[in-house]
């Protein structure tokens, strides 16, 4: 999808210019201020901005050409709770349902998958507000878009409720093949969903890629945060029912992961944290640490003026399998391993640090 | 009662209730349009259709009167002195009373709500006929209530336009004071009286709309 827009709202300026794939989930992500919303309303279409659009082969917006809103099959789930409050759950789903394009999914099954079955005779206004994003999730959904556009998904609700119904959201999303673009400040949420980044400053798109590149660009805040760190597919492979472990593999790297066994075959995405990882000459095997991949330094980052990096911490990039991971150690062991770029070293990833999500 | 009084109580309802449907086919779409635009001429708008708020009734109705008289631009209609030249008359006087409320209720709908509708594929037509009116409908109920009530009690407009031809013009209002001139106080009395019922049985039927939300 390819969007250059230009907008002034007051002594707001947008003038972004973006270019990302017609699949997965992207996030826009920026400081609040960026102009991440009215980006995200002038690719749909609310907000009216000049430029060009194009997306699925479609020119959505030119100078000579405006798809309205209503006809550009985006479906919009904004920040508020926006649900028709005069209407039944049922007749909230069916309203989408009445637009839709042919082939869309069946109301009860929506109903089912967001745990809205119970309701659906139930006032729409009456719901709680976790209920509400729900239903107008699914909803949305109902509509049967060619892109799902999300504004600060699920903002409202607890982490352990946000991350239920994420899940639900990707499951979909990765089922149907629906790509999905979402506004998001929150690196939990971010990490969690996106496959691509466009990053956001002053209206204007600054940096945009796939996601680890992102993460790791040192242009932008991410590498420098406490909890930085990349997110890495990987297939599972096998459960060890004794320990409790999944066997996965990471671009051919074998790696476990505690917890309940997962689908044999399925994809997973692991965040590999920076500071859960250390980094050492030898194998390890009188560790704890059951995940020790071997690895080549790429980059030494340490502390200076220039970089936003705490003060004691040094950033290590380390080639892992074919892509590269993030390992935040002290400036101290940086000194006593005297690491340099081209090492070959063992990184050792705590398995309890690697997130399926 | 008398025939004498029945007749203006009848021909007040008959004005107030055709009004009233009038207002609301006017008053809805316009009102829609007023809350959802940000254009220049909004205020203007605003402020002349608020002006029978404030204008002497007599002012309107000697404006009126002009227009729908045998010189004015609508005098081939033949209104000056009949039922229908009441009913515009009223519907111009009482307009405010129901676009108001109207264009609040319009007003009180989140524009990302209708945004998210359009999103869905809710064209401007669906998103006015099954979300807008439905959600506005008890702004919609008071409005139609005020406007028919404010219609009952009008006399300055009636007089200018109506004058006071029994059975065709002669309201309630001006019953009353034909009554008042005659010196028949009782016939007064009844009439200022019922109207006065009326108008509070009204005002607190509205009331009770406003706070009970979820009678609706």
């Amino acid at each position: 999808m390819k969007a250059a827009l230009e907008h002034s709202k007051g002594a707001f300026c947008l003038r972004a210019k973006a270019d990302w794939p017609d699949q997965g989930m992207t996030v826009i992500a920026g400081p609040s201020g960026a102009g991440k919303t009215s980006f995200l309303r002038a690719v749909l279409g609310i907000e009216r901005a000049a430029g060009h659009i194009a997306f699925a082969g479609q020119t959505l917006q030119s100078a000579e050409r405006f798809v309205p809103v209503y006809q550009r099959r985006m479906a919009w789930v904004s920040q508020h709770n926006d649900v028709f409050a005069h209407l039944s759950v049922a007749q909230n789903l069916a309203f989408a349902a009445r637009f839709a394009a042919p082939g869309g999914p069946a109301l009860v099954d929506m109903a089912e998958r967001f745990g809205l079955a119970s309701h659906l005779a139930q006032n729409a206004g009456a719901l709680s507000g976790g209920q509400k994003q729900r239903l107008i999730l699914a909803r949305a959904l109902m509509s049967n878009p060619r892109l799902l556009a999300l504004d600060e998904p699920f903002g409202a609700l607890d982490a352990e409720a946000r991350h239920v119904l994420l899940g639900l959201l990707h499951g979909y999303c990765a089922e149907q093949n629906l790509p999905v673009l979402f506004v998001s400040h929150d690196f939990d949420t971010l990490t969690r969903l996106a496959d691509f980044m466009l990053y956001m400053q002053e209206g204007r798109v600054i940096a945009q890629g796939a996601l680890n590149a992102c993460l790791l660009d040192d242009t932008l805040p991410f590498r420098y945060r406490e909890e930085a760190c990349v997110v890495r597919r990987a297939t599972v492979r096998g459960y060890e029912d004794k320990d409790g472990l999944n066997v996965l593999d990471m671009g051919g790297t074998p790696l476990v992961v505690p917890g309940a066994a997962l689908p044999v075959g399925s994809a997973v995405r692991l965040r590999l944290r920076g500071g859960d990882i250390s980094l050492s000459w030898t194998r390890h095997e009188d560790s704890s640490v059951l995940n020790i991949l071997p690895g080549t330094i790429v980059a030494v980052e340490h502390t200076n003026g220039h970089t936003p990096l705490a003060p004691g911490s040094v950033n290590v990039i380390l080639a892992l399998s074919g892509e590269n991971i993030l390992v935040r150690i002290t400036e101290k062991s940086a000194r006593a391993l005297s690491l340099a770029v081209g090492d070959k070293v063992y990184a050792q990833i705590k398995a309890s640090a690697l997130v399926s999500g | 009662m008398s025939a004498d009084l029945a007749e203006p109580i009848w021909l007040s309802l008959r004005l107030a209730g055709m009004t009233t449907i009038i207002l609301l086919g006017l008053c809805v779409p316009l009102g829609w349009v007023l809350a959802r635009t940000n254009r220049g001429w909004r205020p203007v708008a605003e402020a002349f259709l608020t002006l029978p708020l404030v204008l002497p009734p007599t002012v309107l109705g000697f404006y009126l009167l002009l227009a729908l008289g045998p010189k004015g631009p609508f005098a081939p209609l033949h209104l000056v002195f009949s039922f229908w030249g009441l009913v515009v008359g009223s519907v111009v006087f009482s307009l405010p009373f129901v676009l108001r409320p109207i264009q609040s209720a319009f007003e009180a709908i989140p524009d990302s709500l209708l945004d998210s509708a359009a999103s869905l594929g809710a064209g401007p037509w669906q998103r006015f006929a099954l979300l807008a009116v439905p959600m506005a409908r008890r702004g919609i109920l008071s409005a139609a209530i005020l406007g028919f009530a404010h219609t009952l009690g009008e006399f300055g407009v009636v007089l200018m336009i109506g004058g006071n031809i029994a059975g065709k013009t002669r309201v309630l209002s001006v019953a009353i004071f034909d009554a008042v001139e005659r010196l028949d106080y009782t016939s007064a009395h009844m009439l200022s009286f019922g109207l006065l019922g009326f108008s509070f049985a009204v005002l607190l039927l509205l009331s009770v709309l406003n706070t009970r939300r979820a009678v609706l």
